[in-house]
C-alpha cells in the first residue's frame, strides 16, 4: 500500500512538472528543463511531488503568451531537445489538475465556513440564508478562479453548484425550508442539476469532435448511437442538457419522497 | 551588466551557500535542501543570478546511466566578488541595526 502511493505521488509529481514544463516561455525553458532533471534525482515519490509542487509557480512566472500555448501540442520536456523526446500532452494531466483544483477549493471553504461557523451554520428560522448564501458566493469565486487558472473542469462542475446553489435559495425564499429538502430528494436534485450544467458546458467543448465522419453505421450499432446523441446535442445546444437535468430532478425527487421514512413535507411539518 | 539591487534574504541564502564552495557545481535540489527554499523560489532566483551573470551553469553527464543530464550551477568570479560584498553589507547593515540605541529609533 505504501509502495503503491508511493509510485502514485511520483506520478502525478511527473505530470505537474510536465504540466509546468508545458506553461513556460521558451527561453525559460532551460531552467524548467533543470527542474524536470532534478526531479528524475529525488529519491521518494513525496519528496518528488513536494518539489513538483513547489515548483507550480514557475507555469506562472515563467509563463509563456496565449497564442504560443495554442500553437503548441507538445512538450519538450528536456532542455537539450534531442536526448529526450517530447511528450505529448495528456488528457490525464488536465483531469488530475480539476480535480486537485476542486478540492483545493472544497479544503478552502471548508475550511473557512469551520473558521467562521464553528458550531455547524445557525438553524435559527430565518438563519438558514446565511449558510446558502456562504455557500453560493464560495461557489461562485470558486468558479471564476477556476476560470482564471483555466481548470475549465472544475468551472464546469462550479457552475453547476452555483446553479442548483442560486435556484434552490430562490425557492427556499418563496417557499421556505421544508423538512424533506435534508433527505435524499435534495441529494438527487443537486446531482440533476450539477450534471446538467456540467454535462452542457462539458459537451459544448468538443463540437465538431465527429466533424466529416457518417452519423449512422449499421456495423457499429453503439458508436452510431452516441455520435447521433451529440448529433442531436449539437443541433438542440445546451438547453436539452438543462431540460434533461431538471427531469432527472423531478424523477430523483418523487423517488426519494416515496421511499420509506421519506414523508413529504406537509406531513413532516404537522408531525 | 546588470546591478543587482534590493537582494532579498532568500537570494542572500543561496548566495551565502554557494559561496561555500565558490569553484564546485552545485544541483538544483541539493540548494533547495539546505536552503529551505521551494523550487519555484529557487529557480527564479538563479534565473535572476544568471542574467546578471554571476551565475555559470552547465548541464552535467548523470552520473548513473539511463537518467537525464543534471543542470548544475556555481559562482562566477564576478558573481563570487559581489556575492561577498553583498553579504558584507548585509551583515553590517544587520549589525548597525542591532547596535543602534532605542532612542535613535523613534
Amino acid at each position: 500500500m505504501r509502495r503503491a502511493l508511493d509510485r502514485l505521488a511520483d506520478s502525478v509529481a511527473t505530470r505537474l512538472v510536465d504540466w509546468t514544463c508545458s506553461r513556460v516561455d521558451e527561453s525559460r525553458r532551460e531552467w524548467t528543463g533543470a527542474l524536470s532533471a532534478e526531479l528524475a534525482a529525488i529519491d521518494g515519490g513525496w519528496n518528488k511531488l513536494a518539489w513538483a509542487i513547489g515548483g507550480l509557480p514557475l507555469a506562472w512566472l515563467f509563463r509563456r503568451s496565449p497564442e504560443a500555448q495554442l500553437e503548441s501540442t507538445h512538450i519538450a520536456r528536456d532542455p537539450m531537445g534531442d536526448q529526450l523526446p517530447a511528450v505529448p500532452r495528456s488528457s490525464f494531466d488536465s483531469f488530475v489538475l480539476n480535480v486537485v483544483s476542486l478540492v483545493a477549493w472544497w479544503m478552502l471553504l471548508g475550511l473557512w465556513i469551520r473558521t467562521r461557523f464553528p458550531d455547524g451554520f445557525p438553524g435559527g428560522r430565518s438563519e438558514w440564508r446565511i449558510g446558502e448564501v456562504t455557500i453560493l458566493a464560495g461557489c461562485l469565486l470558486g468558479a471564476f478562479a477556476a476560470i482564471a487558472i483555466r481548470r475549465t473542469g472544475a468551472a464546469d462542475v462550479l457552475a453547476g453548484f452555483v446553479a442548483f446553489g442560486a435556484v434552490e435559495f430562490a425557492f427556499h425564499l418563496q417557499f421556505g425550508i421544508r423538512a424533506v429538502q435534508g433527505g435524499p430528494a435534495h441529494f438527487a436534485d443537486m446531482t440533476a442539476g450539477i450534471l446538467g450544467v456540467t454535462f452542457a458546458a462539458l459537451t459544448e467543448n468538443r463540437v465538431g469532435g465527429f466533424g466529416g465522419e457518417r452519423v449512422w453505421d449499421a456495423r457499429k450499432v453503439g458508436t452510431s448511437l452516441l455520435r447521433a446523441g451529440l448529433t442531436i446535442r449539437r443541433n438542440l445546444g445546451s438547453w436539452a442538457h438543462l431540460a434533461l437535468g431538471m427531469m432527472i430532478a423531478r424523477w430523483g425527487g418523487r423517488l426519494a419522497i416515496s421511499m420509506p421514512g421519506n414523508k413529504p413535507a406537509a406531513e413532516s411539518i404537522s408531525a | 551588466m546588470a546591478r543587482a539591487s534590493n537582494i532579498s534574504p532568500q537570494t542572500l541564502s543561496v548566495l551565502e551557500l554557494l559561496l561555500e564552495s565558490p569553484r564546485a557545481w552545485h544541483y538544483g535540489y541539493a540548494l533547495s535542501q539546505r536552503t529551505g527554499l521551494k523550487s519555484g523560489t529557487l529557480y527564479p532566483i538563479l534565473v535572476r543570478l544568471a542574467e546578471q551573470g554571476w551565475l555559470d551553469t552547465e548541464w552535467s553527464q548523470p552520473e548513473e546511466p539511463g537518467r537525464p543530464p543534471r543542470h548544475t550551477y556555481r559562482l562566477t568570479a564576478e558573481g563570487a566578488k559581489s556575492a561577498r560584498q553583498r553579504l558584507a553589507e548585509f551583515s553590517s547593515s544587520r549589525s548597525k541595526s542591532r547596535l543602534r540605541p532605542a532612542s535613535a529609533e523613534r
